[in-house]
This record gives structure tokens, C-alpha cells and sequence, in this order.
């Protein structure tokens, strides 16, 4: 495991030896030079090199520091004419940008009409409209061929959520879209919120079935969380039955907590 | 052991005879002047228990995990930085223009008498005037994960097991209280300039403190107060076995968040 390593620990003690390391000291000491390296004499001038151990111990308080890149050196504006930012500090000469305290507001023009009005106003925020995390075929195959998922189990968006493969945040839940379609074949049984029509070939083709399940916020935090419920001492909430205008679009109401079996088709009711 | 100039085996006679200059000694744990090359492997560290009377008490096996990390210099440094700067006391202060003494009347009009305006005879331009952006009493505490805390404190215990200088006795009560006694042991102990005691009672052992209160060189702390930089400022280190065991209980128990 070589890549323990650090480089910052080689080359710190690397320039703790500087130029002569000990073995090369040691070489001029007995008055051998080696004029045609050998090449045992070279690694075996390398290892030593590489793990000697300097003088003052491995993390002498004189030799400590942080990777190179990991600290920022900022910019002291009007510090003299060699730092390049000397006088006028970068702002030029004169003029409203140039004083201190003032300057125009954010997406002032000068008085010239600005862009966010020159453009015309345009639709309505939607405070009902369903945000869903997007999952792709591809994406699955991969957590299956991990072993992330058991593709064999019924997949509920709890069980993706804790293979990782959500994130952390999941909005109103999950729907399947369909990039890698043409190479996904496992029979799959899955329960989401949304499918794509592409996704849902491609499953079905494989031999599985999707199911667009429905929960609401609270019933999507008990499903992914319901670790939550218990430390306050609550019981998992009932699953909600959907608005009218969404049982188009889903087949059946969540169940809480996660199933662990599908649904069998007769059941499937909006 | 000499070097023979031109023999075939020309490195490792080169090695060994880099090695003989340096003073290893047979003390009871070798100095190393070499890492080895399974450092860092996370692998459990047998070392000898012993005391201050040289006795064998047999063989400890320290955590992997604590005792034998890779060697990171540049957390170290980073726990370093830290507890240097939060014992800073942070005590500079300077006066500006509101503090420093002096009335708040303009010196002379605006206009009309030849000299540059001012408003205060204590600008920053001004002798006896203010200082502009001084120091203030402040914290110079700066914030780091304990994650990384608690890794330095690991990398500095590997770096001294990995040195050979961590050594762990089964008690660290001297025989005597004579600080003459104490200055001969640590003279025997090869390598030691400067030692670190670390002791697990919840007090420093009395007499070791007496022994060595007067040694410039030699420090005492209970296992609670181990720290980087402590371990980084002694060359060599002293546990007890208690103590090393309440330091991987320490660094085994997760972190309360």
C-alpha cells in the first residue's frame, strides 16, 4: 500500500536531506563512489532514501506543514508598486466605482432601461407542482450489479434512498426515466411515483413490473425516515389517498412502512 | 564495519555502514532510523512492557488502528496550528480614534487659512493620534473537526511507535524521590533528550512529579491531558499501560456529536 504515502511526507523529508541524503554522505564518509550504479546499489539507495527517518523524528515542530494548495494567500490591495496593486488598489482612477462606500445598486445601468425590464414578465409559479428525483435505468442496473440493491426484492424508494442512490434530499419522491433502456434486462419489481413511458417498455419487456405508488410529504418522511417518528414517540402516520386530479396518474396509494412484497395487480386500485 | 570500495555488493555494505553511524543502541525498544516499509498498515504494534528498573514485563499489543495509521504531516500541522492558536490569549489592543484621548473640536475653519483641513487632531496621520484597523482584544480560536483532532493524536502516536520511542511501562512510580536517581535513569535511557510521562490516574503520580518537578527536560501529564503538540515537543514518550489503554478507549468511543 504504497500510496499511504503522502507526497508531502516523502518530499518534506526529501528536503530535510536536501541534496545529500545520508546514504550519499555515508558514500563520500567511506571514500566510495559509485561511478557505474548498480542497479541493486540504486534501489537500494531509493528505499533507504525514501524511509529514512531524519534527525529530529518524523514531525519535527521546525518541518510541519499543510499540503501545498491548501492554503490561500489573499490579496492585500494598496500594499506598494511591486505587489501590483499598489495606489489605486485595482479600481482605476476617479469615478463613482472608485470611492469607497459607494457605488450603484445591483442591476443598475446607468439609468439606461435594465435587462430584467427590458424582458416582458412571463407565467406563474405552480405552489402545488410535484418535484421528483430522477432515477435512470442505468443507474439501476449498476446498484444491482453492486449489490447495492437486491433486484430480486421488491424496490420501494426506501430501499434506494439507503443505497445511496437519491441523495439526501428527495423532493415530492422518485420517478424512473429511461437512459440505458435498451440495455436493461433485469425482471424487476419496483414502486415509485412516476415512470417514464420509455422506462416502463423497458421494464415490462424485461419481464418486471412498476408500480406508480402516491405518497404525501408525510407519508414520504415516514417511509424514508420513519427512524424519525419513533424518536419522538410518534406512530407512523396512515397513507393518504390522493387528490382527484392525481389518481390519473398513479396506480395505487403508498404503504407504510416500506413493503416488502408487491402488490398483487387485482388490488391496484386509485 | 568498514566500507569496502568496489566490492559487489556495494549498497547494502553502504547502508549497513550508514546504519553502524548512526548510535543505534540495545535499549529496550531500538531506536529506528528507518521506517518500516508496513507502516501505516493499521496493523496491531507489539511492543515490550517495562519499567524503570530495565525489568521485562512481557509483551503489550497496542490498536492498529490508533498506534499504527499512515504518517500525515500535514494534520499534524493543522492540530498544531490549532491548539496555538486557541491558547493564544489575544490581549493586543490599540486605540482608535473614538478611544484615544483628545477633544473632539475641529482644529481651525474649513477654508481660509492656508493649512490642510482636518477635522481632529487625532486622526490616524497625527502623532499621539489614532491607529487605524489596530488589533482589538479578540479569540484567536480557530475551529477544526474533531475528526481530525482525534487523527492527529493517532498520527503523532504512530510517528513515535514507528521512531521506536514510544515506550510503555507498567508503572511509572520512581523508587526514589531523588531527582539525581531520575536525571541517571533517563541518562541510561538511550536517545531521550526530552520525555513525556504519561500517566493514567486521574492525578499525576507524587513522587515522579517530585522526582523529576526540577528537570527541565522531563514532563508529567495524566492520560486525559495527551496532546499533539505535547508529544511533538518530547522526543520520546513514556506510557504507562493503563495509560495506553485509556487513550484507545478514548479514541474508540465515537464522537458525541
Amino acid at each position: 500500500m504504497r500510496q499511504v504515502w503522502g507526497r508531502n511526507a516523502v518530499s518534506v523529508w526529501r528536503s530535510l536531506h536536501g541534496g545529500g541524503c545520508a546514504y550519499s554522505s555515508a558514500a563520500s564518509e567511506g571514500g566510495v563512489r559509485a561511478l557505474e550504479p548498480v542497479e541493486g546499489v540504486k534501489q537500494v539507495r531509493e528505499k533507504v532514501r525514501q524511509r529514512v527517518i531524519p534527525p529530529g523524528g518524523l514531525l519535527a515542530l521546525n518541518s510541519l506543514a499543510d499540503n501545498p494548495g491548501s492554503r490561500h494567500q489573499k490579496t492585500r490591495l494598496g500594499r506598494g508598486i511591486g505587489s501590483g496593486k499598489g495606489k489605486t488598489a485595482g479600481r482605476g482612477h476617479k469615478g463613482q466605482k472608485a470611492r469607497n462606500g459607494r457605488s450603484p445598486r445591483l442591476g443598475f445601468e446607468g439609468g439606461q432601461t435594465p435587462l430584467r425590464l427590458r424582458i416582458p414578465k412571463r407565467g406563474f409559479t405552480n405552489n402545488f407542482m410535484n418535484t421528483f428525483q430522477e432515477i435512470n435505468l442505468n443507474t439501476i442496473s449498476e446498484l444491482a450489479k453492486e449489490g447495492r440493491i437486491d433486484p430480486s426484492q421488491l424496490i420501494t424508494m426506501k430501499t434506494l434512498k439507503d443505497a445511496g442512490a437519491l441523495g439526501k434530499k428527495v423532493k415530492d419522491g422518485v420517478k424512473l426515466l429511461g437512459r440505458g433502456a435498451e440495455s436493461f434486462s433485469l425482471p424487476l419489481q419496483i414502486e415509485v411515483s412516476r415512470v417514464s413511458d420509455r422506462a416502463k417498455t423497458a421494464i415490462e419487456a424485461a419481464g418486471g413490473s412498476v408500480k406508480r405508488v402516491h405518497y404525501n410529504h408525510l407519508g414520504l418522511k415516514a417511509l424514508l425516515t420513519p427512524e424519525w417518528f419513533e424518536k419522538k414517540g410518534r406512530l407512523l402516520p396512515q397513507p393518504a389517498r390522493p387528490a382527484p386530479r392525481l389518481r390519473e396518474r398513479i396506480d395505487a396509494v403508498g404503504r407504510l412502512p416500506a413493503p416488502a412484497t408487491a402488490l398483487p395487480t387485482a388490488e391496484i386500485s386509485a | 564495519m568498514q566500507c569496502q570500495g568496489g566490492c559487489a555488493r556495494q549498497g547494502s555494505s553502504l547502508l549497513r555502514s550508514w546504519l553502524c553511524r548512526q548510535h543505534a543502541t540495545a535499549s529496550t525498544v531500538a531506536v529506528k532510523h528507518v521506517l518500516s516499509s508496513t507502516q501505516g498498515q493499521l496493523s496491531d504494534v507489539e511492543v515490550k512492557v517495562t519499567n524503570f528498573k530495565k525489568e521485562d514485563k512481557g509483551l503489550a499489543t497496542l490498536a492498529g488502528d490508533v498506534f499504527d495509521v499512515p504518517i500525515r504531516p500535514d494534520i499534524v500541522h493543522r492540530v498544531v496550528r490549532w491548539q496555538l492558536a486557541k491558547r493564544r490569549q489575544g490581549n493586543a489592543s490599540t486605540k482608535g480614534i473614538h478611544e484615544v484621548s483628545g477633544t473632539g473640536r475641529k482644529p481651525g475653519p474649513q477654508k481660509g487659512s492656508g493649512r490642510a483641513r482636518h477635522g481632529s487632531l487625532r486622526g490616524p496621520q497625527f502623532r499621539g493620534g489614532a491607529t487605524q484597523h489596530g488589533p482589538k482584544p479578540r479569540s484567536h480560536e480557530i475551529g477544526l473537526q474533531k475528526q481530525v483532532r482525534r487523527l492527529g493524536l493517532k498520527v503523532a502516536l504512530s510517528s513515535r511507535i514507528a521512531e521506536g520511542k514510544l515506550k510503555v511501562f507498567d508503572t511509572v512510580e520512581p523508587s526514589t524521590l531523588k531527582t539525581r536517581e531520575m536525571e541517571r535513569l533517563i541518562a541510561d535511557m538511550e536517545g531521550c533528550k526530552k520525555v513525556l510521562f504519561v500517566d493514567d490516574a486521574e492525578n499525576v503520580n507524587e513522587p515522579l512529579c517530585r522526582a523529576t518537578g526540577n528537570l527541565h527536560y522531563i514532563n508529567v501529564i495524566p492520560a486525559k491531558g495527551l496532546n499533539v503538540y505535547s508529544i511533538l515537543q518530547h522526543d520520546t514518550l513514556v506510557m504507562t499501560l493503563g495509560a495506553v489503554r485509556k487513550i484507545e478507549e478514548r479514541l474508540h468511543t465515537p464522537i458525541n456529536r
